[in-house]
């Protein structure tokens, strides 16, 4: 299944699009576990994303420059006694993307994109 | 049981990590399994988390092998045919240890009230919440933290690179307040530019790894020549926290 240039999986419009809702509330970097409960949260769904489906979106949106990364400071993380975020912020590319996405995928049936969807 | 089932999915969760990351290169391998770990961390310990049971991890598992599988063959688009089939086989396994978890977990385990989650300030896991440090003496303010002590070495006959910026690591509180000592021991991969780009845990204390890794991934050294060129180092580092000097 060939991805149509400019366009984005339904999960990573999903991801885009949450990035946009948590800057305009104040959270202008988020993490993968907040980013994953956040679009549950929006979806009203029981089930966050998978693991390997997240972090492999995640991956994705910053290979493309729609989101850019950095590990935490590991002070931050040593005084909290807990692992370290690898934090992802929304670049304006990024922002653009959300607005204007379309999330169809050249040569998926629908009833493929509504089960990658149900994945996501 | 429902402790020790949501336990080993867990397990189950690191064991794949470490399993599709393995032999990528340090930097790709450390960050993945750190995202994952993280992850982990953030759902056990939310309250308002909205799955933290077996269950629920195993099926985030579960559904998220293929595309670990398809990040995997990005990372590294020339594995051999035999390495991929390895990686197959060993997929395949893990695939149906989890299910086997997932279909002990719905047969065995009788319905169970809710129990709430954690709160974010209780203690180290399952321990108890610690009793509130006593005032600072003085009306102080702020945390004054103890720190662990460090030393490393180089396998082989190679020099030791110099370390130009040393970050000594933080003796987590709560396990000074439980008197949780130790000596932590990691091996460091050291790159050409003297940063060190990744750190892998070699012999654990589990409350206490984490600082060691924090304050070494921060380590910079002098950059080594060998034959002219800059060289990587893999340092083996000695972290001891709450013991006397020599112990």
């Amino acid at each position: 299944m060939r991805r149509k240039p400019g366009a984005l999986l339904p999960l990573e419009h999903a991801i885009c699009a949450t990035a946009v809702k948590l800057r305009r509330r104040g959270t202008k970097e988020f993490h993968g576990y907040n980013i994953a409960k956040q679009i549950a949260h929006d979806a009203d769904r029981r089930l966050l994303t998978a693991y390997g489906t997240l972090y492999r979106a995640l991956g994705r949106l910053e290979q493309m420059g729609l989101l850019v990364s950095r590990r935490e400071d590991p002070e931050i993380a040593a005084r909290e006694n807990r692992p370290g975020r690898r934090l992802y912020a929304l670049t304006a590319e990024g922002e653009k993307a959300a607005r204007t996405a379309t999330t169809t995928v050249r040569g998926a049936t629908p009833r493929r994109a509504r089960r990658r969807t149900a994945l996501a | 049981m429902r402790r020790r089932l949501r336990q080993l999915a867990l397990g189950s969760v690191r064991a794949w990590t470490r399993l599709y990351t393995w032999r990528l290169k340090p930097e790709l391998r450390q960050a993945r399994r750190e995202q994952v770990e993280s992850d982990l961390w953030e759902s056990q310990r939310d309250p308002d988390a909205i799955g933290t049971g077996a269950l629920h991890i195993l099926v985030r598992l579960l559904a998220g092998v293929p595309d670990d599988l398809g990040w995997r063959l990005e990372q590294e688009n020339t594995m051999a045919g035999h390495v991929k089939l390895r990686m197959a086989i060993m997929a395949l396994v893990a695939v149906l240890a989890a299910v086997l978890v997932a279909i002990s977990s719905t047969l065995w385990q009788p319905p169970l009230p809710d129990v709430p989650p954690p709160a974010r300030t209780a203690g180290i896991g399952y321990l108890p919440a610690p009793p509130p440090p006593p005032p600072a003496p003085g009306g102080g303010g702020g945390i004054r933290f103890s720190y662990g002590e460090t030393s490393y070495i180089v396998s082989g006959s190679m020099k030791p690179p110099v370390k130009v910026k040393d970050v000594r690591p933080i003796y987590p509180p709560i396990a000074e307040m439980y008197e949780l000592r130790g000596t932590v021991v990691l091996e460091a991969t050291v790159d050409e530019s003297g940063r060190v780009v990744s750190a892998r845990v070699v012999r654990s204390i589990p409350v206490l790894d984490h600082a060691a890794i924090n304050a070494v991934r921060q380590w910079e050294f002098q950059p080594s020549l060998v034959g002219g060129g800059p060289v990587r180092h893999v340092i083996t580092v000695t972290a001891r926290f709450g013991l006397a000097k020599g112990a």
